[in-house]
C-alpha cells in the first residue's frame, strides 16, 4: 500500500507479516523541551496505531543549532521522546542529527501487524458509527497561548492530550470489529473525515454537538484565536460539506488542525456501544460523533 | 483615526496588536489593515467580543477593518496568564504513601479511609502516574491488602506502583508483593526529584 490513498502510513507485506512504516517530525510547539519530545514522539507513533499495528522500532530525526548543543535542551527533547517510545513498548535503534538554526524533532517508526488486520481509511461501510478518541482544540489553544490569552487550565489540558499515546485506544480497537481508522492531525477533524469518506466512496453525518472539545475552546474561537491552518482547511474541504449542513463558518473547531490528535474509528453501529464502554474503561475519553452514510454526492452533513 | 497596519502578519499577531491598542486606548475608534482571510475574521471576532462594531471594506490586496466602540466596550480582559514553565515541570505526578493507614488518630478509621482513598483514585479524572509505598505502606501492595483491587485497577490504567525493597525485607513481605514493582532508595529519590506534583500521605 503506497501514498495514493492518503493513508497514515505505508504498508509492505513480508510473508505473513505486514510491515507498517511512517515518519513525522516538526518544529517546537511548546517551550518545555521534555514535553516537546513527548509530543513529537506521541504524534509520530500515532500513525502506526491508526493502521492497527504495533510499533517495534524507531529512529530519531533531529535538527538542532550547534550553538546550543551544550545547553542540555536536546537531551531533554530526546529524553521526552525516549519515554514515550518506552511507553509504546518500542525500542530506539538509532537516528540522525543535522545542524539547523531551527530545531526539529520526530521519529521514523516501523510497526508490524497481521496483513489481514491492517486498518486503512478506505474500508468504512455505510451505517458505520464514527468514534473519536481525543477532544479537539489543540490548534486554537496553541494560538491563544501565543497571544497570551489562554488560561492555564486550557494549556495544561492541551499538553496532556497532545502527549497522550493512542496506544490504549488502539489496543481496545484491536478487540472490536473495526472497519476503518485514521488519526486526526493537521487537516482537522473534517479534513481527515473527508479523506476517509473519499477513500471509502461514502458520505457521512456528523453530530457537531457530540464533538468533544478542550476547555475554553468556544470562548477562544469567539475571541478570534483560530489558527490560519483552520482557515486553510476550511477553504480546501468546504466543498465536501452537504448543502443542508451547518455552514463552514460555524465549524472552526471541526477544521482546527490538531497536533497528536485522536483516532477516528469507523465500525458497525451495533458494536459501537461496546467499543465506547471498553475505551472509557481504558481511560480514553471517546465520543460517538457521527456515522458513515451512502447518501448521494458522498458529502458530509454536519448537524447541530 | 488611528490605523494599525497588520499586513504581512500571521495569526495571532494581528489580534495581539489590536488587543494591545484597545487596552491602551479605551473606546477609541481604530482601523486595522490585514492582508489575509484568517486575520480578517480573527480580528473582527476579537473586536466584537470586546464590544466593538466592525465594518470591513476591501482594498487592493488588503482588508480595512473599521472598529467603532459600542456602548459596552469591555476594557478589562480577564485572561489567566500562563506562567512560564521550565525544566522538568512535566515530570510524573507521584503519591508517596508512608503508612498502611490514612491519617493519624484512629487506626481503624485510617484503614477505612485508605480503602476509600484508593478506590476514589481509580475514579478520579486526574490520576497519579506513580504510587510509591514506603515503611508500613508496603503492606498495601502485598497479598491480603484491603486495597489490592483498587491498586490493580490503577496499574491497569497505566499507573506505576513502586514498593520500597528495604521495607518489604524489613516486614518479611518480599514474596507477598502482589502488584507493581520493587524500588530501591536510589530510584525512589530519582522519581521524587523528577515529580511535577508530589503528594505525601502518612
Amino acid at each position: 500500500m503506497g501514498p495514493e490513498t492518503s493513508d497514515d502510513a505505508g504498508v509492505y507485506r513480508l510473508g505473513n507479516l505486514a510491515l507498517v512504516q511512517t515518519v513525522d517530525f516538526f518544529t517546537p510547539i511548546v517551550d518545555d523541551p521534555y514535553l516537546f519530545g513527548q509530543i513529537a514522539a506521541a504524534n509520530a507513533l500515532s500513525d502506526i496505531y491508526a493502521m492497527g499495528a504495533r510499533p517495534l522500532t524507531v529512529l530519531n530525526l533531529v535538527a538542532f543549532p550547534l550553538a546550543q548543543a551544550a545547553s542540555g535542551v536536546l537531551e531533554q527533547v530526546l529524553l521526552g521522546g525516549a519515554e514515550k517510545v518506552a511507553e509504546a513498548g518500542a525500542v530506539i535503534l538509532g537516528g540522525h542529527t543535522i545542524e539547523d538554526d531551527e530545531p526539529k524533532y520526530g521519529l521514523a517508526v516501523t510497526g508490524v501487524t497481521d496483513p489481514d488486520r491492517v486498518l486503512t481509511n478506505a474500508t468504512a461501510r455505510p451505517g458505520d458509527a464514527l468514534i473519536l478518541t481525543k477532544p479537539l482544540g489543540t490548534g486554537i489553544i496553541a494560538t491563544a497561548a501565543k497571544a497570551g490569552l489562554a488560561s492555564e487550565v486550557a494549556v495544561l489540558a492541551m499538553h496532556e492530550t497532545m502527549r497522550a499515546l493512542n496506544k490504549p485506544a488502539a489496543e481496545v480497537m484491536a478487540r472490536h470489529p473495526v472497519n476503518a481508522c485514521t488519526d486526526i492531525t493537521g487537516f482537522g477533524f473534517l479534513g481527515h473525515l473527508s479523506e476517509m469518506t473519499a477513500a471509502s466512496h461514502l458520505g457521512a453525518v456528523v453530530f457537531a454537538g457530540q464533538i468533544p472539545a478542550l476547555p475554553t475552546v468556544a470562548e477562544l474561537i469567539a475571541m478570534g484565536m483560530v489558527p490560519a491552518g483552520a482557515y486553510h482547511n476550511r477553504e480546501f474541504y468546504a466543498c465536501r460539506l452537504a448543502e443542508d449542513s451547518l455552514t463552514p463558518e460555524e465549524l472552526d473547531l471541526l477544521f482546527d488542525p490538531q497536533t497528536s490528535g485522536g483516532l477516528l474509528i469507523s465500525l458497525p453501529e451495533e458494536a459501537a456501544e461496546s467499543l465506547l464502554h471498553d475505551l472509557q474503561g481504558a481511560g480514553v475519553a471517546a465520543a460517538w460523533v457521527g456515522r458513515m452514510a451512502d447518501h448521494p454526492g458522498k458529502k458530509i452533513q454536519v448537524r447541530r | 483615526m488611528e490605523t494599525l497596519d497588520c499586513r504581512g502578519q500571521a495569526c495571532p499577531r494581528p489580534v495581539v496588536e489590536t488587543k494591545n491598542f484597545i487596552e491602551a486606548n479605551v473606546s477609541v475608534p481604530l482601523e486595522v489593515l490585514v492582508d489575509n482571510d484568517a486575520a480578517r475574521t480573527n480580528v473582527s471576532r476579537f473586536a466584537a467580543s470586546r464590544g466593538y462594531r466592525v465594518a470591513v471594506s476591501e482594498g487592493e490586496g488588503h482588508y480595512r477593518l473599521t472598529l467603532t466602540p459600542g456602548e459596552t466596550v469591555s476594557v478589562a480582559p480577564e485572561p489567566e496568564i500562563v506562567p512560564h514553565r521550565s525544566g522538568m515541570a512535566y515530570g510524573p505526578r507521584v503519591v508517596l504513601f508512608g503508612s498502611e493507614t490514612l491519617g493519624r488518630g484512629n487506626e481503624q478509621l485510617g484503614q477505612v479511609l485508605a480503602k476509600g482513598f484508593f478506590y476514589t483514585l481509580t475514579q478520579a479524572d486526574q490520576r497519579p502516574d506513580c504510587l510509591v509505598f514506603i515503611n508500613s505502606g508496603v503492606r498495601l501492595s502485598c497479598l491480603g491488602s484491603p486495597v489490592l483491587d483498587s491498586l490493580e485497577e490503577l496499574a491497569a490504567l497505566g499507573c506505576r506502583i513502586i514498593s520500597c525493597g528495604t521495607c518489604l525485607d524489613y516486614f518479611g513481605l518480599k514474596e507477598q508483593l502482589a502488584v507493581g514493582e520493587v524500588g530501591n532508595m536510589y530510584s525512589i529519590v530519582d522519581l521524587l526529584n523528577r515529580a511535577s506534583h508530589l503528594i505525601t500521605l502518612n
